[in-house]
């Protein structure tokens, strides 16, 4: 810890992505859907960023907005700034977002089965991304294109092979490679194992964290598994109705737990260490992404819920320099929650 | 607890029928295709009422002949004197039955054959779909053609032949939804309860593979108007004096350089029916299978 | 691949043979050929001799065999009422079907591939809206009285164009390539659309997009690429049908193809013509449409895979 703190105060932080008071909207026949509520991110050079939260918390919106893939319509970016590596990404061109794109940022899509162009081999869909961004001629990028193959583990004579030939998991590395061809400086992966056998997906995250050490990628890891997180990421954001409710490093976040919703997420994990002990799952559904909240999106499913919860926003509080708690009770300075007094 | 979660609680229950009607309306080009639709249905029922066949339908009144489109004849006269008019509305149900009793023809042989093919399966299967392939390789119109050359020219065989001619193409629709449908639980349930065949067939089969079949069914009624009047202007469907709306222009084809308003309203009439099941059958598509939605 | 190939135009045969049957039932319904040749007046003895000398008296699986047979070993349809080979007249109106066919199609793919792809791409937008409107209304118009109504304008007031006949080569060729073509292109226009606005959403145009492919690759290789295949399908399709002969545009516009060629001998009671111009065109809608199905093999790898798999 102290360690830590020390090159955090020498070295200066640099952030290769910053979001700002980020909100987006989709407006769509039937509702409006408050996906993203005003979010603020930074993301520090060769980190890991674990994005945290229940299906329908605004995850993958969030990051799909750091490409400007959200899908217009339609999604309404209503607010907030995008930098990446100092650049706004809601300014850029068309041809700087098509430079941005793949080069500076990549994206690994949840599902390896429909993420592949069907009628293109899986080399060529590996060289079309080396041939925009690096100054290469066909045959060159489609050589380029065979030893990324091969850096992902997979022999480069299949380059000339359609993804249906493929597995999963297979699949999954050609996506890692489509996405790391031409080395980009963050990386952002989106429930990239959740589609794959469980035997499968703890080489694919092993691979991923080995070539993103080999590349110098900062990554933006989505996954609702904690277990995931626990493994790959340095810090950990938890996002729940499309809010960060509670962000800090990796230890802050596992051993000093906070915020109501992120006990709720650990209580909901089997115990390995007394098996006997019952599951505690979160009572109630999640939040309705149809309801603008002006208060506490978790109140009516927090234990710790007060009348103070349904009548504002909570504010943003840090108990360290990195540990951000969004939770109203903690107005009352003797309030601790269950996990970390028992813990401690 | 929160406002949301007591709305969540109590959703409004509604039969299918209404959730359907409730998607069509939202299809403002089916609407419109409806409310055309009862027009012409409307003025097809009225003007058997109003309009005398024997005068003013095949009868000859020399002296109008051949008059342009004026207060007292709407759409002109034709080369016999009689009104365009009301020979054009006279004429809609020709249209309207061949169309639906047509379609009808290929939706009852079609779908039967097909669904006893989908959900019998084996070698009954195989048998009927070799015979739907043998059929479907002769092309629809040269098809028709074949029957009305077989069976003479008239209403009834224009019928049969449009209906025998399509009914292939109902029963492959048939077959692969039926084959969808039979693979699901609710299907396997029935069975092990000991339900008949034939129960579960018509009860519990063919209702929910229905909504391709209706869809398809809607668009042949389309076509098939098209294909009657195309039959009856080549002489081969509705015969002259009756003013089926293919007849009337082919009545006026030798008047074409001179009269050419003639050509112009039956066509219209045509396109016009044809646009409008064409809208409703695109709103029934949406509200039958949202997955189809564009 | 080749055994699969094998099979399929093995496969052919029988069904061939069996619409043939069924056309050459149905015809064998219109009435008497030997009282068709020789007119009203014909004593019942020179009906009864004819009738020998034709062979009509045989059972009617023997006399289509004997067809059949003429047919596959000889090439010979038989002759018309007018005693005219109909294997010959039909060969000789079959390359102005192809001519019309091909070009309409041409037309066709020209028009609405192109305008799908705005539609879809302009989704919800006034253009999608406009162009949806134009594809269902030309859906909706029967092709034969939008040729009429064309007649009337170019050929007959305006004489920019031939009214009929195929006399004045591509000239005489634009009406009826452009009335059989409305109706198809509509269909297509439709079917692009709503192709490419499945394409559009699939994940691995998101790949592509984050991939930083510019927006006009994305819809023309990407989107396009996995959207053709059912274009072409309904494509070929549409195509075997015009090889069956536009019937009714053919005839309006007098164009001498297989299709106004049967029309005009349905309604002479030409029986043998209409027999063999029926199984003709079978035959050969058959077997373009067999091309087509064997060269998505090539087009699609998906396809060609389960292929190799047999």
């Amino acid at each position: 810890m102290e360690e830590n703190k020390d090159i955090l105060k020498t070295d200066q932080p640099e952030y290769v992505l910053e979001i700002k008071d980020l909100s987006i909207r989709y407006d769509t026949d039937d509702a409006k859907v408050y996906a993203v509520n005003g979010i603020d991110l930074k993301l520090k050079k060769q980190t890991t960023l674990g994005l945290v939260g229940e299906t329908g918390a605004g995850k993958t919106t969030t990051v799909l907005s750091l490409l400007k893939l959200v899908p217009d319509p339609p999604g309404v970016i209503t607010g907030g700034e995008i930098l990446v590596n100092g650049n706004d990404v809601m300014q850029l061109s068309k041809k700087e977002l098509s430079a941005m794109r793949g080069k500076e940022i990549a994206m690994i899509f949840q599902d390896p089965m429909t993420s592949l162009n069907p009628v293109m081999t899986v080399g060529d869909q590996i060289a079309e991304s080396i041939m925009i961004h690096e100054n290469v001629g066909k045959e060159e990028a489609f050589k380029m294109a065979q030893k990324m193959l091969e850096t992902v583990g997979i022999s480069g004579e299949r380059a000339v092979e359609y993804p249906h030939q493929f597995s999963g998991g297979m699949k999954q590395r050609v996506d890692i490679a489509i996405a790391l061809a031409c080395h980009p400086s963050i990386l952002i992966a989106d429930e990239p194992t959740t589609a794959l056998d469980v035997t499968i997906q703890a080489q694919v995250l092993k691979l991923m964290k080995d070539l993103k050490d080999q590349f110098q990628t900062s990554m933006i890891m989505i996954t609702h598994d904690l277990g995931i997180v626990a493994r790959t990421c340095d810090e950990v954001a938890v996002m729940y109705a499309g809010r960060i409710v509670e962000e800090g490093t990796l230890e802050e976040i596992f051993k000093k737990t906070m915020h109501p919703y992120t006990e709720g997420l650990f209580n909901s994990l089997p115990n390995m260490k007394d098996r006997n002990s019952k599951l505690k799952p979160i009572k109630g559904l999640i939040s309705d992404p149809t309801v603008d909240y002006q208060y506490c999106a978790f109140a009516d499913r927090c234990p710790y819920a007060t009348e103070k919860c349904w009548q504002e926003v909570p504010a943003k509080r840090y108990f360290s320099e990195t540990h951000m708690v969004m939770c109203s009770a903690y107005d009352d300075p003797e309030f601790h929650i269950a996990r970390g007094h028992e813990n401690g | 607890m929160s406002k949301n979660s007591k709305a969540a609680a109590q959703p409004k229950r509604k039969t299918q029928g209404q959730l359907i009607w409730h998607q069509f309306k939202k299809n403002k080009g089916a609407v419109i295709g409806l409310i055309a639709f009862l027009a012409i249905v409307g003025l097809a029922i009225i003007a058997l009422f109003i309009v005398d066949y024997d005068t003013q339908i095949a009868g000859m009144l020399i002296k109008d002949k051949l008059q342009k489109p004026s207060a007292a004849h709407i759409f002109g006269t034709d080369h016999l004197g009689r009104d365009v008019f009301l020979r054009v509305i006279y004429g809609a149900h020709y249209s309207l039955l061949i169309g639906f009793l047509g379609t009808g023809v290929s939706v009852l042989f079609g779908t039967l054959i097909g669904a006893i093919a989908g959900y019998f399966g084996g070698k009954l299967e195989w048998f009927i779909m070799r015979l739907v392939d043998v059929l479907m390789t002769i092309p629809t119109m040269l098809m028709a053609t074949c029957v009305v050359a077989a069976f003479g020219i008239s209403i009834t065989n224009l019928i049969l032949a449009i209906g025998i001619s399509t009914a292939p193409h109902f029963a492959r629709t048939a077959r692969a939804s039926v084959m969808t449908v039979r693979g699901n639980e609710y299907v396997e349930a029935a069975k092990a309860i000991g339900t008949s065949d034939f129960i579960i067939m018509f009860k519990h089969v063919m209702p929910n593979a229905l909504s391709p079949i209706i869809v398809q069914a809607t668009n042949r009624v389309a076509t098939c108007i098209i294909a009657a009047a195309s039959f009856s202007f080549l002489g081969l469907g509705v015969p002259s004096p009756l003013p089926e709306w293919g007849a009337m222009l082919s009545d006026a084809k030798p008047f074409m350089r001179t009269q050419p308003y003639l050509m112009i309203f039956p066509g219209l009439a045509i396109m016009i029916t044809v646009l409008a099941i064409n809208l409703i059958g695109d709103g029934l598509r949406d509200a039958l299978d949202p997955k189809l939605k564009r | 691949m080749w055994k699969y190939v094998l099979k399929r135009i093995l496969f052919l045969i029988p069904i061939m043979l069996l619409s043939s049957f069924i056309v050459f039932y149905l015809m064998s319904l219109t009435g008497d050929p030997a009282q068709a040749k020789l007119g009203e007046d014909a004593t019942e003895e020179q009906l009864e001799m004819l009738r020998e000398q034709m062979g009509l008296n045989d059972p009617l699986i023997v006399r289509y065999g004997r067809y059949i047979g003429n047919v596959v070993f000889h090439g010979d349809l038989g002759k018309d009422i007018w005693d005219k080979s109909v294997f010959d007249e039909y060969m000789a109106r079959l390359p102005y079907t192809i001519y019309l066919a091909c070009v309409s199609m041409f037309l066709t793919a020209l028009i609405s591939v192109p305008l799908g792809i705005i539609a879809a791409v302009r989704q919800n937008k006034w253009e999608d809206f406009t162009l949806s409107a134009l594809a269902i209304a030309g859906m909706s118009i029967p092709n034969f009285w939008l040729g009429l109504l064309l007649m009337i304008k170019f050929a007959l007031q305006l004489s920019w164009l031939p009214t009929s006949g195929a006399e004045n080569g591509i000239l005489s060729l634009i009406l009826p390539a452009f009335c059989t073509a409305v109706p198809n292109a509509a269909l297509i226009t439709r079917m692009t659309r709503s192709s490419m606005l499945d394409c559009i959403r699939a994940d691995y145009l998101r790949t592509a997009r984050a991939k930083g492919v510019k927006e006009g690759r994305i819809v023309l290789k990407h989107a396009l690429g996995n959207a053709i295949i059912p274009i072409l399908t309904s494509m070929s399709n549409q195509f075997a049908i015009l090889i069956g002969g536009s019937v009714v545009v053919e005839t309006v516009f007098a164009w001498p193809g297989v299709g106004s060629l049967i029309i005009n001998a349905v309604k002479a009671k030409n029986t043998n013509m209409v027999t063999g111009g029926i199984i003709m065109t079978t035959v050969f809608v058959a077997i373009i449409l067999l091309l087509v199905d064997l060269l998505y093999a090539f087009l699609d790898p998906r396809i060609k895979a389960q292929y190799q798999g047999k």
